[in-house]
């Protein structure tokens, strides 16, 4: 189904374009500034995938360490949880943007 | 390159892989790549893997009847002799395997055609102890029951046990349909089975 495919696009085509209208048009926001901004957020995706990855990469040592070291079986599919992923992107988010905040070298 | 700047190519990489995975057909065609086939036919056991155990009151978890109510279409097609079924322990009073066995039987299934492997807690173990229970009976012919994602790896690992393995299904058919959220979880599916292949093959079980 050809709507099945494509509605979610292109509700998400709507309101940027909406967003866009209004950036520019009530909150006078520079559309120049457009481009930096996306890059930012591909920054945020960037740090959220590398928490992502840390957090998969530590579990499966945590799950492979109890099985080897207490022969208990814990199931690799523990870490097969959305709320991984969500949480991952809180930590990437909080992270970038505490990197990026110039706070560097301060206490 | 400077940690922003890296930072900035693997979000966009990552947000092209996602938004090619969910708009595009990229990760049904990855799926049917994967997928083992072999012509569905005559064998000497049909097996069904385990699928979520059972509840804590014994009750079989969708997903695990999902798979006995395949198994026992095929049994009734006259496909194999014997339905020999498999599940995870649990602390419930009965078994995932057993569950599905009463359930087999109360579907008319002949208790003697109904075989209980395990229980496991691995695919791995799945196919050791099918081996233990099928081969004495001279069982080598399997029809495998078990989710698409997962058919690759386990025919793998039963193969290496020494079955000659028929997916469910047969011949894999490429589907093209799904919303962007069905492929989403096939592209989950298929990637954490990609990485359980992997360190299957590592540890020299497939």
């Amino acid at each position: 189904m050809l709507i099945e495919q494509t509605f979610l696009l292109a509700l998400v085509v709507v309101t940027a374009v909406a967003a866009y209208a209004l950036g520019v048009g009530a909150l006078g926001l520079r559309p120049g500034q457009l481009r930096a901004a996306a890059l930012f957020a591909f920054q945020l995706v960037g740090m959220s995938t590398l928490f992502f990855l840390a957090n998969l990469a530590v579990g499966l040592i945590c799950v492979l360490a109890i099985r080897g070291a207490t022969g208990t079986f814990v199931s690799a599919y523990l870490l097969n949880d959305v709320t991984l992923c969500a949480l991952s992107a809180l930590q990437g988010v909080c992270f970038e943007c505490w990197r990026t905040s110039g706070g560097r070298g301060r206490r | 390159m400077p940690p922003t700047r890296g930072l900035q190519v693997l979000g966009a990489l990552v947000t092209s892989l996602f938004l090619l995975s969910a708009f595009t057909p990229a990760v049904n065609l990855l799926a049917y790549w994967r997928a083992p086939g072999r012509t569905l036919g005559p064998a000497d056991a049909i097996v069904v893997l385990g699928e979520g155990g059972a509840t804590e009151s014994g009750q079989l978890s969708r997903p695990s009847l999902q798979r006995l109510t395949e198994a026992i279409e095929l049994y009734r097609r006259g496909l194999a002799p014997i339905l020999a079924v498999s599940g995870s322990p649990s602390g419930a009073p009965r078994t995932e395997a057993a569950a599905r066995a009463e359930v087999a039987r109360a579907s008319g299934i002949d208790a003697a055609a109904v075989l209980t492997i395990g229980p496991a807690r691995t695919t791995h173990e799945e196919a050791q102890a099918a081996r233990t229970t099928l081969e004495p009976r001279g069982i080598r012919r399997i029809i495998l029951v078990t989710d698409g994602a997962s058919m690759a790896r386990s025919a793998g690992v039963f193969e290496k046990a020494g079955f000659t393995v028929i997916p469910s299904y047969g011949v894999p058919v490429l589907r093209w349909g799904g919303g962007p959220g069905t492929r989403l979880r096939l592209l989950q599916e298929t990637v954490i089975e990609m990485l359980a292949s992997a360190y299957y093959r590592l540890k020299g079980w497939s």
